[in-house]
């Protein structure tokens, strides 16, 4: 999902120094949540601020600014154990606070204040190095000015300073007043360590304690805005996902709902606000067959999209991502040649936290307090629904209860602004599971059709036609307005956005479509791959591991394919045919082995394998699977191979890589959204099924040492999940699963 | 109105939300204990998870009324002070939560594993979790908590 990006402004390190000044924040300190008042003014000798990220109070603790958001990822954690380092002081040390929405926390890849795209530690770890080493020199040498000694002869041990005989000579909290910014920007940072005092070795999740405690504050439970506690509200919105406008309201009669306070009609429903959801949501299902919506012109519905898509097969409108050699002239040169097509559904992300957001809008500013991926985007989106300078809007995050990329998105927020402002109140706007599960925006569906062709026992061509909506054809109007600088005009905003989205649709090359289907990692002679984006306007954005959540599961599948059609084993088809990638054909082997995968099964067990390269990450998996008596089979097992460059945090890694897997469970067995006149059919959890404690297997992560740079671990662990798992199947059953959700039961 | 009167975390409350009100919301609104969450609305995830009486019960359509002199306990309850219950220290131990939003849930599930059933096997504790998820898929480091601390339990018996 690298589409814009921005050179980083180095130095904007300064900038943001000793002297700025910061908003109100969320702090959290060892487990225990609280609210902190950061008020940080010029001359100021409690704290030292060296950086946009850390701050040196006069008790010794310091104060970590965390510009990424918390969703489960560990990103807290781990970026948390980088500055740690760097500092020499133990990590659940560090008062971390969630950055505000402020450009300097710009993500160096995405050019937005933003989480996602297993971005975090990639992007942050050399910034943060560069924040912790200008902290350390700026203690240092006032240590040295203050004892008239030598920098070089101190040491950093997290509140004291050491001089060469390793005894404490001063604390660093006493130091504050002599410390200055004075050339820190031209400190050279340490490189990151692969095994240090922390990096690699500390294996605790920061935020546990408060999460086991209840005490972690969720968007859900913000109780204050600005000082004043807000009132509740929720929407009445039309079933119908393209959306028709409420016409005709009566806002009195709503409001002689006892649980009603007031009603207020805008774009997107009618606004109920009261003092308890509770009530409001009992409300709602009284009053919401009394809304009229105005009629809408498309009625989608999934046989009708399905139909649109299967007809997009050999369409002329389709671009060309990958061209080697010649198709046509290879498929007459096989011994064999195989077609198949794979099917992937609309998905809704179902976070665990229905989404929600806080916001108050007085004297021509606006706050919003929303759980985010993307605290960047809210104050752009915000600024601009509200006419507002993007100056005006303060955004702050607190913990997800989930993202999976639906908190990339900023409809809660704009929505938690528009009744703010038209209600005059702070208000908290929540969702019901009914409307974050149908409302959108999904995973885009997918089809893939596929041929491929075996010759003298190599696969000798591969034609990949893709056709799924595109993502960024519809989400870039959104994003650039983010993207802009400050100062940009609406007017100006939003012309760039069309532009870029139709840039999007006239090109065809929307990454986020066919990553990880345009570079194969086998030796391929001939190669086409494909991409035609259907005309369908259902709401679609990034979903946990993006294009190569569908991508994953086709390209994998039908690699299979040829191997069983080359009568070759699957794990050395493709470890013959992986061009040089040393990394790539380390974790399939890694894989492999820890499954036994050389040894012969037990009777009644089958494997299968897949590798995926995504997010810079590469994972390698075999399923396992036992075929009882009866004919069903059962998930047994996941072997999973990955390396990730340096590791921070091998817990986190090995969590993520369990969660990739239950979470790829969920799509290749049990989750689907479809729609019937244009209404989505699965409304919770008893419809739109994921997978549960009973259905976990059991679970075997592998991690490779590593001196490459670090990349992400919140997505790559899915791809490969549902292709291991169906090629297991095969082997089990002899049967292809090339739609998902599978149906294991014919 | 009526009001509604139980035992909330050893505490007797009175409740003045109107009788229809999921319990969840006047534990949450009312009495703004928060760690509690709603997740389904309709009893299907488990995220609103109390105990009434040892029972784990789903607040979430569980109204008021039907809280009336019953014991009430929550996430809330489980420590003091800052001292863990054992639960949230194995959960801790095990680097359960990610998200960590439907963990109070979870743990208040298997309270009643804890308390009532220390010696289930693997196939009971994964039947009496059935109906919590987990979105991020912590199943696995559940039941690992789950069993250690019930191991623990029935060693210091």
């Amino acid at each position: 999902m690298r589409f814009f990006s921005r050179p980083h402004n180095r130095r904007d390190f300064l900038k943001h120094g000793a002297h700025a000044a910061t908003a109100f924040t969320i702090g959290m300190h060892l487990g225990a949540c609280k609210t902190v008042a950061g008020s940080l003014s010029e001359g100021d000798v409690q704290e030292f601020k060296a950086n946009a990220w850390l701050t040196l109070r006069k008790d010794g603790t310091y104060e970590f600014m965390l510009d990424k958001t918390e969703m489960g990822q560990g990103a807290m954690t781990g970026l948390a154990t980088i500055v740690a380092e760097a500092l020499n002081t133990p990590p659940e040390s560090l008062l971390i606070k969630f950055a505000p929405a402020n450009r300097i926390y710009n993500n160096l890849d995405l050019g937005l204040q933003v989480t996602g795209g297993s971005t975090s530690v990639r992007t942050s770890y050399k910034p943060l190095l560069k924040a912790g080493a200008m902290m350390k020199h700026a203690i240092l040498r006032a240590a040295a000015t203050s004892t008239k000694t030598n920098v070089k002869d101190l040491k950093l041990a997290g509140a004291e300073i050491l001089g060469k005989n390793g005894k404490k000579i001063a604390s660093t909290g006493s130091l504050i007043h002599l410390m200055t910014l004075d050339g820190l920007d031209e400190v050279k940072p340490e490189s990151l360590p692969n095994k240090g005092t922390y990096i690699g070795s500390f294996d605790r999740r920061l935020d546990a304690k408060a999460k086991v405690m209840g005490t972690a504050l969720f968007g859900i439970d913000v109780d204050k805005v600005a000082g004043v506690a807000p009132e509740i509200a929720v929407v009445i919105r039309c079933p119908d996902l393209n959306g028709g406008e409420p016409q005709r309201v009566d806002t009195k009669t709503l409001e002689k709902h006892p649980a009603v306070k007031k009603a207020v009609v805008l774009e997107f429903g009618v606004v109920l606000i009261g003092s308890s959801f509770g009530q409001l949501k009992l409300a709602m299902t009284e009053l919401a067959p009394s809304i009229k919506w105005k009629k809408t012109i498309n009625k989608w519905d999934s046989k009708s999209i399905d139909r649109k898509m299967q007809e997009l097969k050999d369409s002329d409108d389709a671009t060309n991502i990958t061209e080697t050699g010649d198709i046509k002239k290879a498929a007459s040169a096989c011994d064999s040649v195989i077609e198949a097509q794979y099917d992937a559904p609309y998905l809704a992300h179902a976070p665990m936290e229905p989404m929600n957001a806080t916001a108050v809008v007085a004297k021509g500013r606006c706050k919003i307090i929303a759980p985010t991926q993307n605290p960047g985007l809210v104050r752009a989106a915000v600024a601009a629904s509200l006419g507002m300078n993007e100056n005006d809007v303060d955004v702050e995050v607190t913990f997800l209860g989930g993202g999976f990329g639906r908190r990339l998105e900023t409809d809660y927020a704009v929505e938690a602004a528009l009744i703010a402002q038209a209600a005059k109140r702070p208000v908290k706007v929540m969702w019901t599971r009914e409307q974050d599960m149908t409302l959108g925006p999904f995973r885009p569906i997918s089809k893939h059709f596929f041929r491929g062709g075996i010759k003298n026992g190599k696969p000798h061509f591969w034609h990949h036609q893709l056709v799924t909506p595109s993502i960024m054809r519809q989400r870039s109007k959104h994003w650039v307005v983010g993207m802009m600088p400050s100062w940009s005009p609406n007017w100006m905003t939003i012309s760039a956005g069309s532009v870029a989205s139709s840039l999007i649709k006239a090109s065809g090359k929307d990454s986020t479509s066919f990553e990880g289907a345009d570079k194969l990692p086998y030796r391929i002679p001939h190669i086409l791959v494909t991409n035609v984006d259907p005309d369908i306007d259902i709401p679609v954005c990034f979903f946990r591991s993006v294009g190569h959540s569908h991508t994953g599961f086709a390209v994998e599948s039908f690699i299979d394919e040829l191997a069983i059609a080359a009568k070759k084993d699957p794990y050395q088809f493709r470890r013959d045919q992986l061009k040089d990638d040393k990394r790539q054909l380390a974790v399939l082997d890694l894989a492999a082995k820890k499954s036994g995968w050389d040894s012969p099964a037990q009777t009644g067990v089958y494997r299968g394998i897949a590798v995926v390269y995504s997010f810079k990450s590469y994972v390698a998996m075999v399923a396992q699977i036992r075929k009882k008596s009866d004919g069903t089979v059962k998930i047994e097992k996941f072997v999973a191979a990955v390396d990730c460059g340096k590791v921070i945090n091998p817990d986190i890694v090995k969590m993520q890589m369990e969660s990739g897997i239950i979470f790829g469970l969920s799509m290749a067995l049990r989750s689907e959204i479809t729609l019937t006149d244009g209404v989505v059919q699965q409304t919770n959890f008893h419809q739109y099924e994921v997978l549960r404690m009973s259905d976990h297997p059991e679970i075997d992560i592998h991690i490779i040492d590593s001196d490459a740079n670090p990349t992400g671990v919140g997505e790559p662990g899915v791809p490969p999940v549902a292709a291991a798992l169906g090629n297991a199947l095969f082997q089990a059953t002899g049967k292809r699963h090339r739609k998902m959700p599978f149906n294991l039961n014919t | 109105m009526a009001k509604t009167e139980f035992t909330l975390n050893g505490k007797k409350v009175s409740a003045s939300s109107k009788e229809d009100t999921p319990l969840l919301w006047v534990i949450r609104e009312e009495f703004a204990l928060v760690g509690t969450k709603f997740g389904c609305g309709l009893g299907l995830c488990g995220a609103c998870t109390m105990s009434m009486d040892g029972v784990p019960i789903r607040t979430c359509v569980t109204p008021v009324a039907a809280a009336a002199g019953t014991n009430i306990r929550t996430i809330e309850h489980l420590s003091k002070d800052n001292t863990l219950h054992p639960l949230q220290e194995k959960w801790i131990e095990h680097n359960v939560p990610q998200c960590g939003y439907c963990q109070p849930g979870q743990i208040m599930n298997a309270l009643a594993l804890y308390e009532n059933n220390p010696t289930a096997d693997d196939e009971a504790i994964k039947s009496q979790m059935h109906g919590n998820i987990c979105r991020c898929g912590t199943y696995p480091r559940i039941l690992k908590a789950i069993k250690t601390a019930l191991a623990e339990k029935s060693v210091a018996k």
